[in-house]
C-alpha cells in the first residue's frame, strides 16, 4: 500500500528539485574556453577560500564556545532558569540572519554597545570589525547557541547510572568531563561541525553585509552576483556545482550520523550532577552560564529592547502595507509550518514503513536532504525562470515561496521526527501485529506520542519562514510583500524609524510563537521529565 | 493519506488572491522604493488612472541595479508594458538589449531642463540627482572639498556599496575614472583604506552602518539630506558637493518592443513630463525633477548643486569589466 505513496513522494520530490534546474539549464550557454578562463580568475580562488576558511572557523569557534556552555548548563540543570535558557538556544537559529546583522552592528560596532562601554577597539587596536571578524561574531551568535542546544542534548542522555559509577570511581571535576562527558559530546561533535560548517558555508545575507570587502566574499553571494546582475548563468551554475560538491560531504557525513540524535527536544531528565553543589563549581558555572547567555543573546536582548524603547510607530502600524505584509507573513509561513509537519511526517512514516529495505529508504532520505546543499539563490532563481508570466500572478507567488520553503525545510522536519516516531513504532510494533491493528489505525493510535514533535516542527519551519528574505526577493511585487521584504522597502525610502519598528516585530513575533510552542512541551511531558 | 494530499492541494488553492478587470492597464516594471506607501508609485496611480481611464499596474521588480537584468531574463515573456527606473550608467546596455522601442514625444529638449544634454530617442528622463558622500555634519567635522582631498587628506571611515550590486556603487566607480582616468587604479588603492565596508546595496550602507554611526561618510546622493529634513526635521546630514564635480544620475523610462498598448505607453511617457508627476519627484522620489524646478519643497534650497560629470554611456558599457577588475584588484 506504501509503495504508491512512496512513488508518488519520490516524484514529487525528484521534480521539485529538478524543475529549477531545466530552467536555469534553458539560459545556459555553455561556453568551455571562458570558464576555463574563469576558473583560473584569482579573485574567484581567493572567494572560494575564503567562502572555506571563514566556515571552517566560524564551526570551531562554534563548537568551542558550546561545549563549555553545554557542560555548565547540564550541571545547573536542576534549576528552572536552564530550561528557559536551552529554549532559546533553539530560536537563535531561526532569527532572521538580518535581524542578526543589525544586531551585529549595534552591539559589536565602533559605535555599538560594547564598544561604547568597555571601549574595546582602542584597547585591542581593532580598526573595524567589517570582514572577518564580523562575520564570526554572527555565526557564532547564530550557530553557538544551537550547538549548545545539541551538546546539552546529549549530556541530557548520559543514563544517571553513568554518574553514580563515576562517583563511585572517586572520579574528579575534570576526570568526569573527560571520561564521561566529552566522550558523549564527541559522538556528534563533528556531525554538529558539519552541520554548522554547511551552514556558514552557504551564508548570504551575512557576508553580504558584513564582508567589508569584496574580497570578503563568500561563493554563495558570487552565485546572487552572477545570475541576478551579470544574468551569466554559466558562472553561477558552476560556483553552484563547486558549492554542492564541497557541501555534499559535509551534510553526507553530518546527517548520516545525525540520525540516531533527539536532537531538537528538550528532555531534562531530573538527576543531580555530582559536582552541581560544590560552592567553587557553582560559582563559575553561574559566571559561566551568566557570560555566555548575555553574549549569545545578546542579539534578541538588544532587537527587544530597541522595539519596546522605540514604542509603536503608528505611521507605519496603521497602514495597509503593513497589514498586507503581516498577512502574507503569517499565511505563508503558517500553510508553510503546516505543510512541512505532514509531508514531513508522511515522509517519516515512508522511511519507518521501508526500513527493513535500506536502499529505498537511503534514497529517499538522500533525496529529500540533499535539498541543503543546493542554493537557495539558485533554487529560487530556477522558478523565477520557470514560472515565465506566471511570476507575478499572487497565486503562483504564494505557491512557489510555499513549497521553495517547505522543500528547504522537510529534512529539518524529518530529523526532528524520525528518531522519535521510530522508537515508539518499534516499541509497539507487536501490539499492532498482535491485535492486528491495520497501518493507518496504527498510525492514530500512536500520533498523540509525537504531537509535540509535530508542534515543534510547525513553530520551527513557521519562525524560519516567517523571517525569510532570500526567496521572497525573487517573488515580492508591490502588491505582494512580506514584513522582511517591507522592511528593506522602508529603508529604501529613508522611513527609518519605521523600518527599527518592523524588525523589532518580526523578531517580537517570532520569539512568541517560537517559544510558546517550544515550551508548551513541557506541560504534556510525564512527571518524571520537566 | 489520500485525504491529506487533497486537503494540501485545496489550501494553496486558498492561499491565492487573483485579481481581473476590464479597463486597459498599462503595467510597468519598476523598483521597490518608487512604488512603495511613501514613493511617487500610489500618488502617480491614482492621478494616471483617473486622467486616462485606465489601469495602471506598478510592479516593483526589484532594486534598480537589478531591473534591466531581470526584464533580460524575462525576455519576451514579460508582461510589462514600460520600465521605468534605469539609470545613465545602463543606458547603452539598454539600448543593446534591443527590448525596447521609440517613444513618440517631440522636442524634448525644450520640455527638460537637465545639467546635461538628453540623446536617447529610445527614453524619456523623469529625474536626476547627483552621487555624493553624506556625513553626519554635528559628528564629523572639516570634510573634504575635493575628491583629491578625500583620498589623500582626511582622516575618515567611510562606507560604499559594491559597483557590481548597486547603482550608486557602479557611479562611484564611473566618478573616479570621470576625474582620474587611467591613474584611477592608484585611486582606489589609496580610497580602500577608509573604506571600512562594501556593501552589497544602498540600503545596508546608509541604514545599516552609517546610521548606526560605524562610518564617519556614506556614498549616497546629494539630496539624502533633504529626507532627514523633510521626514525627520533632522537637520544633521549633509552631502559634500566635490571641486572636481559630482556624477550625475539621471534615470528613465522607456516602453518595451512587446508592448501590447504602445499608445497608452506614449501617453504615460507624456504624463511623466506634466507637474502632475514632476511636482511630487522632490518629496516622494528624493530626487530633482526634469522640468519644473521652481517649486522643489524647501529641504531643497538648503541643498549645494554641484558640477555635472558624466561619461559617454557607451565608453561606461564597453569598459564596465575592465575597471571592475581594476577595481577589486586594488581591494
Amino acid at each position: 500500500m506504501y509503495n504508491k505513496y512512496l512513488i508518488l513522494t519520490l516524484s514529487f520530490f525528484s521534480l521539485i528539485i529538478i524543475l529549477p534546474f531545466i530552467g536555469i539549464f534553458s539560459k545556459l550557454n555553455f561556453d568551455f574556453l571562458s570558464l576555463l578562463v574563469f576558473i583560473s580568475n584569482t579573485y574567484i580562488l581567493k572567494i572560494i577560500y575564503f567562502t572555506f576558511y571563514q566556515a571552517f572557523f566560524s564551526a570551531v569557534l562554534s563548537c568551542l564556545i558550546a561545549i563549555p556552555f553545554a557542560l555548565a548548563l547540564n550541571r545547573q540543570k536542576n534549576l528552572t532558569i536552564i530550561r528557559y535558557l536551552v529554549s532559546i538556544c533553539g530560536f537563535s537559529f531561526v532569527i532572521p540572519s538580518i535581524l542578526i546583522v543589525y544586531a551585529v552592528i549595534k552591539l559589536f560596532g565602533i559605535n555599538g554597545f560594547y564598544n561604547n562601554y568597555f571601549n574595546f577597539y582602542e584597547l585591542l587596536e581593532i580598526n573595524s570589525i567589517y570582514g572577518l571578524k564580523a562575520i564570526l561574531i554572527a555565526h557564532i551568535l547564530l550557530n553557538a547557541p544551537f550547538a549548545t542546544r545539541l551538546f546539552f542534548q546529549n549530556l541530557d542522555n548520559i543514563p544517571n547510572k553513568y554518574y553514580e559509577i563515576s562517583s563511585s570511581l572517586n572520579l574528579t571535576f575534570f576526570g568526569n568531563i573527560i571520561k564521561l562527558e566529552i566522550p558523549i559530546i564527541k559522538q556528534n561533535l563533528f556531525s554538529v561541525f558539519s552541520i554548522i560548517f554547511s551552514l556558514c558555508f552557504l551564508s548570504f545575507a551575512i557576508v553580504m553585509v558584513l564582508g567589508g570587502s569584496p574580497l570578503n566574499s563568500t561563493i554563495e553571494v558570487a552565485i546572487y552576483q552572477f545570475a541576478l546582475f551579470e544574468l551569466n548563468f554559466n558562472k553561477a551554475i558552476f560556483l553552484s556545482f563547486i558549492q554542492i560538491f564541497i557541501c555534499l560531504i559535509f551534510i553526507f557525513i553530518g546527517f548520516n550520523k545525525m540520525k540516531g540524535s533527539k536532537y531538537f527536544e528538550i528532555n531534562n531528565t531530573i538527576y543531580t550532577h555530582p559536582y552541581k553543589n560544590y560552592k567553587f563549581i557553582k560559582l563559575i558555572d553561574y559566571i559561566l552560564i551568566l557570560i555566555l547567555s548575555l553574549f549569545l543573546f545578546s542579539p534578541i536582548i538588544f532587537i527587544i529592547l530597541n522595539f519596546f524603547y522605540n514604542g509603536f510607530i503608528e505611521n507605519i502600524l496603521f497602514t495597509s502595507e503593513f497589514f498586507n505584509a503581516l498577512f502574507n507573513s503569517l499565511v505563508i509561513s503558517i500553510i508553510t509550518g503546516l505543510i512541512v509537519s505532514i509531508l514531513g511526517l508522511l515522509i517519516t512514516i515512508l522511511l519507518i514503513e521501508n526500513y527493513k529495505n535500506i536502499i529505498i529508504q537511503q534514497s529517499l532520505f538522500l533525496l529529500t536532504s540533499s535539498i541543503l546543499v543546493i542554493s537557495p539563490v539558485i533554487f529560487s532563481l530556477g522558478y523565477f525562470i520557470i514560472l515565465g508570466e506566471y511570476r507575478y500572478n499572487n497565486f503562483f507567488n504564494f505557491f512557489v515561496i510555499i513549497l521553495i520553503n517547505s522543500v528547504f525545510l522537510i529534512p529539518f522536519s524529518i530529523l526532528i521526527l524520525f528518531n522519535n516516531l521510530k522508537n515508539i513504532y518499534l516499541t509497539y510494533e507487536d501490539f499492532q501485529k498482535a491485535f492486528r491493528i491495520k497501518s493507518s489505525d496504527y498510525y492514530l493510535i500512536i500520533f498523540s506520542l509525537i504531537k509535540n514533535n509535530l508542534l515543534y516542527v510547525f513553530a520551527f519551519s513557521s519562525v524560519i519562514t516567517f523571517g525569510d528574505f532570500t526567496i521572497i526577493s525573487f517573488f515580492k511585487n508591490q502588491n505582494f510583500e512580506t514584513l522582511p521584504s517591507l522592511l528593506y522597502k522602508l529603508i529604501s525610502a529613508y522611513r527609518f524609524n519605521e523600518a527599527s519598528f518592523v524588525a523589532g516585530f518580526i523578531l517580537v513575533l517570532s520569539l512568541i510563537i517560537y517559544f510558546f510552542i517550544d515550551n508548551i512541551v513541557y506541560k504534556l511531558k510525564p512527571a518524571k521529565i520537566i | 493519506m489520500k485525504k491529506i494530499y487533497i486537503l494540501l492541494s485545496l489550501t494553496l488553492l486558498l492561499s491565492s488572491n487573483v485579481y481581473a478587470n476590464n479597463k486597459d492597464t498599462l503595467t510597468i516594471y519598476t523598483y521597490d522604493s518608487f512604488v512603495s506607501e511613501w514613493g511617487p508609485g500610489p500618488i502617480i496611480k491614482e492621478i494616471f488612472e483617473e486622467k486616462f481611464d485606465a489601469n495602471l499596474e506598478l510592479i516593483a521588480v526589484d532594486s534598480a541595479a537589478t531591473l534591466l537584468s531581470k526584464i533580460i531574463l524575462e525576455g519576451k515573456t514579460s508582461k510589462a508594458d514600460v520600465v521605468l527606473g534605469l539609470d545613465m550608467n545602463l543606458l547603452d546596455a539598454a539600448n543593446k538589449s534591443d527590448l525596447f522601442q521609440k517613444h513618440s514625444l517631440k522636442n524634448l529638449d525644450q520640455l527638460i531642463q537637465l545639467p546635461i544634454r538628453w540623446e536617447s530617442d529610445n527614453f524619456i528622463p523623469y529625474n536626476y540627482g547627483y552621487f555624493a558622500f553624506v556625513y553626519n555634519n554635528k559628528k564629523f567635522n572639516n570634510p573634504p572639498k575635493s575628491m583629491n582631498e578625500l583620498i589623500n587628506e582626511t582622516k575618515v571611515r567611510l562606507v560604499i556599496q559594491d559597483p557590481r550590486t548597486s547603482t550608486p556603487g557602479l557611479g562611484l566607480l564611473t566618478w573616479m575614472k570621470a576625474i582620474y582616468g587611467e591613474s584611477a587604479g592608484d585611486e582606489w588603492r589609496k580610497l580602500n583604506k577608509k573604506i571600512i565596508s562594501v556593501t552589497k546595496g544602498w540600503t545596508d550602507s546608509y541604514y545599516n552602518i552609517f546610521l548606526a554611526g560605524e562610518a564617519d561618510m556614506v556614498l549616497s546622493y546629494t539630496t539624502s539630506p533633504a529626507a532627514h529634513i523633510m521626514f525627520e526635521e533632522n537637520y544633521d546630514y549633509s552631502a559634500i558637493t566635490f571641486e572636481e564635480g559630482n556624477y550625475i544620475s539621471i534615470e528613465f523610462a522607456g516602453i518595451l518592443k512587446n508592448s501590447k498598448n504602445y499608445t497608452l505607453a506614449n501617453k504615460f511617457l507624456e504624463f511623466i513630463l506634466t507637474d502632475d508627476f514632476q511636482s511630487i519627484i522632490p518629496s516622494t522620489n528624493i530626487m530633482y525633477p526634469v522640468t519644473n524646478k521652481t517649486n522643489l519643497p524647501e529641504a531643497y534650497n538648503l541643498l549645494n548643486i554641484p558640477k555635472a560629470l558624466q561619461i559617454d554611456p557607451s565608453s561606461i558599457n564597453d569598459n564596465k569589466n575592465i575597471w571592475i577588475e581594476e577595481w577589486l584588484n586594488a581591494s
